[in-house]
């Protein structure tokens, strides 16, 4: 092993994030891991369906499967080791060294060692050390000290996550069966799991156990070899080690460090007595997490319902008046007469709240109702157009346009009326047909823009007023009464009563 | 680029955060503690609420519905991100760049914590933090935020009781640090081990031992007895 191609950061962890770290070796090799996973169960799962359907214990096949399933813990235990160590190794070689991590890991394959509650923390030791018999059971000894607890933690959490996932693809199965069959199909689906008839149920059942088992069982080994290596850290501060060669390389420059760099001693196969120092201070110990525990159950909140039950019955009188429940004592009667009391209470609260709540619906209702109900005059009183020669307002624009600029016209405020005229158009223009101007628009702008978003007839209509404004304002030259007229006349029709 | 269990942010400063981001072991461990916790609570309230008839069942299905939704929001927000089971665990939950989680990202997390638990058992929720890089579950991808392991702070110098002896070379900040690390777990590791490490520096310091490199730790880090 040669710490300085490590691939990972090592640092000291605590012990759920050095399980993560397990499993983010397995995430980012993933393609190896499965190609790995996959060589090596299904075949396996070829034989278990071959036995389900030809041997005569079909009903144990799935826990033989099961027992067997260990058998890729080696190979993908290689896998991440060596990429760990900047090895690039590939599933072909996993499988070749496959034979002989078998027989390193054979007490985990074939005796009891197989339910070991810990056994993904405890196999890199029989395999990546090498180590059997009384040296394996010391080795063990030492790193069991801080991380057997969570060694069993990720045991426990893989089995459990491992059935929900095996219920969940069920009740996925169970989602796609419509309501009107829940009671046939729905029920048969289940019964499949529940109680497997016949080899066609078995071998389904089998294969979701497999599915929920490919998804969690390479993080499981990957866990655990995460919980190793940070044991190891710790206990060998490999971290240091990585430091302190990088300073070396840093000051001696890459040649020298290449001639320095003498693998460690520490390999794989180091000596159980190696890490075996003084005892690890418990920083992290379970401790920790019992002590939580306890004071969580100690919570006065946990504790049962002792004090209700410490009152007697004192008076007999009140019970009868009770409605036919003999058994109440007095103070159960109280604490209903109480309760009764707060419920009136709440309920009479609760229509007072309901009462101010329409009173406010009510009192706002000038502020709300523009937005719910159509209603163009209202709509119209908040549009505001700012032109550049000022801005526009519906409030600043009569009712009846056309009228109001006749009126204005036969009193000869020409230049008013033609005013009133262009600035009614406008605001019609935007407010009625949606037209959008730029802010401070000018009289061309606003010609430009109602002739690029309105029908030709009404753009005309708009350029023959905006000309006879123009024409007024800017040159002096009034147009002819009949024009105006004209104007006002034709005015409704492409703009409506705004009234 | 090593592989580490951090989620990393570059703040506008310059300076980069690294979040030990948690996963599925601890973040299980976590919602187990916490549905105990809630089921505790629903039992004790189902032993005393029928006392008081209709409306002890009324405040049991409002018990019911608080510690269903709002129980997470509100310790979340409230608590520094951390439900009782993830306090228990050392967890938080915080945003994705690093400010605390707020009212709407809480929301939402514990709101899609509904479509977590399909089809049953918390399936797709699971696969989900497997499968995402910062072991998010789809409420946390929804509302952007992470769940990390807490900072526990440093203890302080753990180096011990050792005169400070001065650097004379020039080094780095990480350099620094790797001394130092090796001055405050020394006294932990074996003693060979101990030796075969500080051997490695000789080529920086001359010659050196385990106690005279945890010398030179406890003269980076302030001590003050310098020769």
């Amino acid at each position: 092993m040669n710490l300085e191609a490590v691939t990972a950061e090592l640092r000291p962890r605590g012990p759920w994030e050095a399980a993560d770290f397990g499993a983010r070796m397995i995430r980012r090799d993933a393609a190896v891991i499965y190609r790995v996973w996959f060589m090596v169960t299904l075949p396996l799962l070829g034989l278990a369906v071959l036995c389900i359907l030809f041997s005569p214990f079909p009903d144990w096949v799935q826990m033989g499967y099961w027992w067997l399933e260990p058998l890729a813990d080696g190979p993908i235990l290689y896998v991440i080791s060596r990429r760990l160590f900047g090895e690039n190794t590939d599933a072909r070689a996993a499988l070749r060294a496959m034979p002989g991590i078998t027989r390193q890991n054979w007490i985990f394959l074939l005796t009891p060692y197989r339910l070991h509650f810990a056994r993904s923390l405890a196999m890199p030791l029989t395999q990546l050390e090498g180590l059997s018999g009384k040296r394996r059971r010391e080795r063990a000894k030492v790193l069991n000290q801080s991380t057997l607890n969570y060694g069993i933690g990720v045991t426990v959490a893989y089995q459990h996550l491992a059935l929900s996932l095996f219920f969940g693809i069920i009740l996925l199965g169970f989602a796609f069966v419509p309501t009107a069959y829940w009671d046939t199909i729905g029920l048969s689906w289940f019964e499949n799991f529940y109680e497997p008839e016949g080899a066609s149920a078995k071998l389904l059942g089998l294969f979701v156990f497999y599915a929920a088992q490919s998804a969690l069982h390479p993080w499981f080994v990957g866990a655990g070899f995460g919980l190793y290596i940070n044991c190891r850290t710790i206990l060998e501060a490999w971290d240091i080690e990585v430091a302190f060669r990088r300073m070396l390389q840093r000051r001696e420059g890459k040649v020298a460090a290449a001639a320095a760099a003498v693998l460690l001693a520490v390999g794989l196969a180091s000596d159980p007595a190696m890490a075996d120092g003084p005892a690890i201070e418990p920083w992290w110990d379970a401790e920790v997490i019992e002590a939580a525990e306890e004071k969580v159950f100690e919570d006065e909140a946990l504790r049962t319902m002792e004090t209700v039950e410490r009152w007697v019955t004192i008076d007999d009188d009140e019970v009868e008046e009770d409605t036919g429940n003999m058994d109440l004592s007095g103070f159960e009667v109280a604490v209903r007469a109480i309760g009764r009391f707060i419920s009136v209470l709440v309920e009479f609260g609760l229509w007072v709240l309901l009462a101010v709540a329409i009173a406010v619906i009510i009192a706002t209702s000038s502020r709300w109702l523009p937005y719910v109900r159509y209603e163009p005059a209202r709509r119209r009183r908040r549009q505001r157009i700012i032109l550049a020669s000022g801005e526009i307002t519906a409030e600043t624009l009569p009712d009846d346009i056309p009228a109001a600029v006749l009126s204005l016209w036969a009193k000869g405020e020409r230049r008013q009326a033609l005013s009133l005229l262009y600035r009614g158009s406008v605001f019609a223009a935007v407010d009625q047909h949606g037209v959008r101007l730029p802010n401070s628009a000018t009289e061309g702008v606003c010609v430009d823009a109602v002739a690029e978003q309105t029908p030709s007839a009404q753009a005309e209509f708009f350029r023959k007023v905006v000309a006879a404004w123009v024409w007024c304002a800017y040159g002096s030259k009034a147009p002819a009464d009949e024009t105006v007229a004209a104007l006002c006349d034709e005015w409704p029709s492409h703009y409506g009563a705004t009234a | 680029m090593l592989l580490d269990t951090t989620h990393n942010i570059a703040t506008p400063e310059g300076v980069e955060l690294r979040l030990p981001v948690a996963g599925l072991g601890a973040r299980s461990m976590a919602w187990l503690l916490d549905a105990l916790i809630k089921l505790a609570a629903l039992v004790v309230a189902s032993m005393v609420l029928p006392f008081l008839g209709d409306l002890g069942q009324g405040l049991w299905l409002i018990a019911f519905f608080v510690l269903l939704w709002l129980y997470n929001v509100v310790f979340e927000v409230l608590n520094h991100g951390a439900t009782p089971g993830k306090k228990t665990l050392g967890l938080k939950v915080m945003n994705a760049n690093g400010t605390p989680v707020g009212w709407s990202g809480s929301i939402i997390r514990n709101l899609i914590r509904f479509v977590d638990t399909l089809p049953g058992c918390y399936a797709f929720g699971c696969v989900a933090v497997l499968l995402s890089k910062d072991f998010q579950r789809l409420g946390d991808l929804a509302a952007g935020t992470i769940v990390v392991y807490e900072d526990k702070g440093h203890a302080g110098s753990a180096i011990g009781d050792t005169d400070a002896v001065a650097v004379k070379v020039p080094l780095t900040l990480d350099e620094q640090q790797a001394i130092v690390g090796f001055g405050e777990r020394a006294s932990r590791l074996n003693r060979d081990r101990a030796e075969e490490l500080a051997g490695l520096m000789t080529p920086v310091f001359g010659e050196v031992d385990a106690d005279r490199l945890r010398s030179h730790a406890a003269w980076l880090v302030g001590g003050e007895r310098n020769q």
